[in-house]
């Protein structure tokens, strides 16, 4: 099979985790009803990560547990061929729908914030065919790619929320929605539809990260720096927009540096910033990708990986140059329903494979006895 | 060691990767037309007429020389709509990426019609949000005029730094436009603008030539300097404030009033404050540091309790024994005038419906729920509002007021 994995270590799963989260707490889930009831995204977004990481830590369990190599493995054992099938058809669709999902938003930002002369499509061609050659080249490749940059990224975030400390107030963060923590807790549930994915993806391909310990552990520390990222992004952007102000306000984080009333050498730094996560949303778009075509290979014995992931790249381009002319309804569903159709099932083959592998111990050593 | 190679060669690779930047393909300067300012005046055919203030550029003898800026006006119902008919008439493209501020006339600052002009997309002309506003007594077109001066080619430059002065010495606010955006939108606090105005008593240079040649000047007492007379110079300057009620000009503040407004709103920097009595007159250099400390209570007429901490140095003692007199005499009187003050431009503000000292960011605090913060509806409970000022002044240095040079 040319599943192109190959083998990336600890470093590698870590910051392609790391790029993947932030990138999609920060520009997928960042929309105007988020702030309805105020702003608790500082709390919202990260806790979102939080409960996929509770859910990953989970089935790396299960699967350490049960000695299952991968998740696929796992969902084999906990419930059979069968149901299997279905939940890997679940892991292949929302990997691309959040593919699709960042891919999307990256588009409109440059078009809107760059390219605002040209039409939508040209920008659409100038950023998939880029995920898909990334894509194409395999894990190794995207994590790799993902070392190189995670870092880079990080700081160039950290920075970009110090340029603009001076117009940081914190009464915008006021009134604090203490009365709608039922709302935050919701929000973070339903967002883990964006977070969720790449934490199964890792355990997906856990024989390129050299077993299920090892991604594990770069599971849990791109997830651990991720959630402080986010955390500190969504303050900074609080501090700056009012909640009235974010419900009408594409990408906040572009702008954080509007309400600065002296100008700095760094007041024209956002164009520049925004090229940088550019780079981001193609490392996790082209992960997803990969992740939905690896999925579907390994899953239904494809040998090789390379004209799925064209494939898929194909649909890809369709949905959003058909979403350019009307909004795809399958989209709003995964955004709305997606974090019921990952936790309930994963939870459950995670509870169902350690109690099946307790009573399997349980039975192995009776039989040694006996 | 390989590894050491490598990330070398990432390193090099990314010092040099700024090398790239630059243009796709051939672009020249006299292709566009850079406008530093926009001026919105009430049209006359149209809603609106709007005036550009562009800086020239290139190789030019006028560039190089003579007065560095010139002004093309438009009448149109928006701005898309006067930069097409500007576009006529002009051989290049209007570039909105160097505009630092727009100016709205009071006529249409105090209408609803500036609320309309400003609901334009900025994006869509990549004109910045975070440009600044200035509100002009007259027309813009005016102001405008008494801004070009062929002394001092670089506009831009000119009215940039005199904003940044004028601001550091107290005399007028800072506004941007998402400043207004927030004040309007959230209904926290209102805006206070800066103020552009016209002394109609220094001639203009064409005026200047005339004059000399005729031998005679003419001044005229009722436009000066905000009632000062001066000679040289521009003749547009900013001073002072307008306030706001919501998205309306309510009115405005003199230099004084600003810099009392700035106090309390914690914008203040430096500022010069001067008290007679019989012994003499002292001025003093004040500067605020720390922000002001407000404590609000809140009901059907909620009440603030503000301290300020500032710290003065004596400038001018004719007095002779200023320093000797602090402690005892001075100090609560200087504080009791700020206090005073401070009430008095409070009182003007509310009197204006304008939260213009900007109250409602600590009440807002206070709430646990938007829905709360909503029913409260501040801008009403302002009109009952009460506050309670106290100020302390310290001297900054003893031995420098003592002992003056």
């Amino acid at each position: 099979m040319k599943l192109c994995q190959g083998r990336v270590g600890k470093q590698e799963g870590a910051n392609l985790i790391g790029i993947a989260l932030v990138s999609s707490a920060l520009f997928v889930l960042d929309i105007a009803e988020a702030y309805q009831y105020g702003n608790g995204t500082y709390v919202s977004f990260p806790g979102a990560i939080f409960l996929a990481l509770v859910l990953f830590l989970l089935l790396a369990g299960a699967m350490r547990a049960s000695g299952q190599k991968d998740l696929l493995a796992l969902m084999d054992f906990a419930f059979g061929k069968f149901v299997g099938n279905i939940l890997s058809a679940l892991i292949c669709v929302l990997l691309f729908a959040n593919a699709h999902f960042l891919v999307s938003r990256f588009t409109t930002m440059v078009h809107a914030l760059v390219f605002m002369k040209a039409t939508l499509f040209p920008v659409i061609l100038w950023i998939v065919p880029v995920v898909i050659y990334i894509a194409f080249h395999g894990f190794e490749c995207i994590a790799r790619i993902a070392k190189c940059f995670g870092v880079i990224l990080g700081v160039c975030l950290l920075f970009s929320l110090l340029f603009p400390i001076d117009g940081y107030e914190a009464y915008r963060l006021f009134p604090l929605p203490l009365n709608h923590w039922d709302t935050i807790a919701a929000d973070a549930f339903t967002g883990t539809f964006a977070t969720i994915p790449a934490m199964l993806a890792l355990l997906c391909m856990a024989q390129g990260m050299q077993g299920v310990q090892s991604a594990k552990k770069a599971g849990v520390i791109g997830a651990v720096i991720s959630i402080g990222l986010v955390a500190a992004a969504q303050i900074a952007i609080g501090m700056t927009f009012t909640y009235t102000e974010l419900q009408n306000m594409f990408v906040p984080l572009y702008r954080l540096n509007l309400k600065l009333i002296q100008e700095s050498y760094f007041f024209r730094l956002d164009k520049m910033l925004l090229f940088l996560w550019l780079i981001g949303a193609l490392i996790a778009g082209a992960y997803y990708l990969y992740g939905a075509g690896f999925v579907f290979c390994r899953r239904w014995s494809r040998y090789d990986v390379r004209p799925a992931v064209i494939a898929a790249g194909i649909i890809l381009l369709c949905c959003l140059t058909v979403e350019h002319m009307k909004q795809l309804q399958a989209f709003q569903v995964v955004r709305q329903y997606g974090s019921w159709l990952l936790v309930i099932p994963f939870t459950a083959a995670a509870a169902v494979a350690l109690v099946k592998s307790h009573f399997l111990k349980k039975k192995g050593q009776t039989d040694e006895k006996a | 060691m390989r590894k050491h190679r490598t990330r070398a060669l990432l390193m090099f690779t990314l010092v040099l990767a700024p090398l790239c930047c630059g243009c796709l393909e051939a672009t020249s300067l006299d292709e566009y037309g850079y406008v530093l300012t926009i001026g919105v005046d009430q049209g006359e055919q149209k809603k609106y007429n709007i005036s550009f203030l562009l800086q020239k550029e290139g190789d030019s003898q006028e560039a190089q020389t003579g007065a560095g800026s010139y002004i093309v006006t438009a009448e149109g119902d928006n701005l898309f709509d006067a930069i097409m008919v500007a576009h006529v008439g002009i051989p290049f493209e209007l570039n909105f990426t160097r505009t630092n501020f727009i100016l709205l006339s009071d006529q249409i600052a105090s209408s609803s019609r500036m609320d309309e002009f400003l609901s334009i997309s900025f994006n869509a002309l990549n004109l910045r949000q975070s440009v600044k506003l200035v509100i002009v007594r007259g027309t813009c077109a005016e102001y405008f005029e008494g801004l070009t001066s062929a002394d001092i080619p670089n506009v831009a430059k000119r009215q940039y730094n005199l904003f940044r002065m004028y601001q550091q010495e107290g005399m007028v606010p800072m506004t941007n436009f998402t400043t207004y955006q927030e004040a309007v939108g959230s209904g926290r606090f209102d805006v206070a603008i800066p103020v552009g105005r016209l002394d109609r008593s220094i001639p203009t240079e064409s005026d200047g030539e005339k004059q000399q040649m005729q031998g005679e000047t003419e001044t005229n007492d009722k436009d000066t300097t905000d009632g000062v007379k001066r000679s040289g110079g521009l003749r547009s300057y900013i001073h002072g404030s307008a306030v706001f009620d919501g998205n309306r000009l309510a009115g405005l503040l003199d230099d004084e009033d600003t810099e009392i407004l700035l106090l309390a709103m914690g914008q203040f920097r430096n500022g010069h404050l001067s008290i007679s009595d019989e012994e003499g007159t002292i001025a003093f250099l004040i500067k605020e540091t720390v922000s002001p400390h407000v404590q609000m209570s809140l009901g059907e007429a909620p009440h603030a309790v503000v301290t300020l901490t500032l710290f003065a140095e004596i400038e001018l003692d004719t007095s002779g024994n200023a320093e000797a007199r602090w402690d005892s005499e001075l100090k609560g009187q200087l504080e009791n005038y700020i206090v005073m003050e401070l009430n008095r431009v409070f009182e003007q503000c509310k009197l204006l419906n304008s939260d213009a000292m900007r109250f409602g960011r600590y009440a807002c605090m206070q709430f646990s729920s938007v829905e709360a913060w909503r029913d409260y509806a501040w801008k009403e409970k302002y009109k009952n509002m009460t506050a309670e000022f106290g100020v302390t002044v310290k001297l900054n240095d003893r031995i420098i007021s003592s002992h003056i040079e």
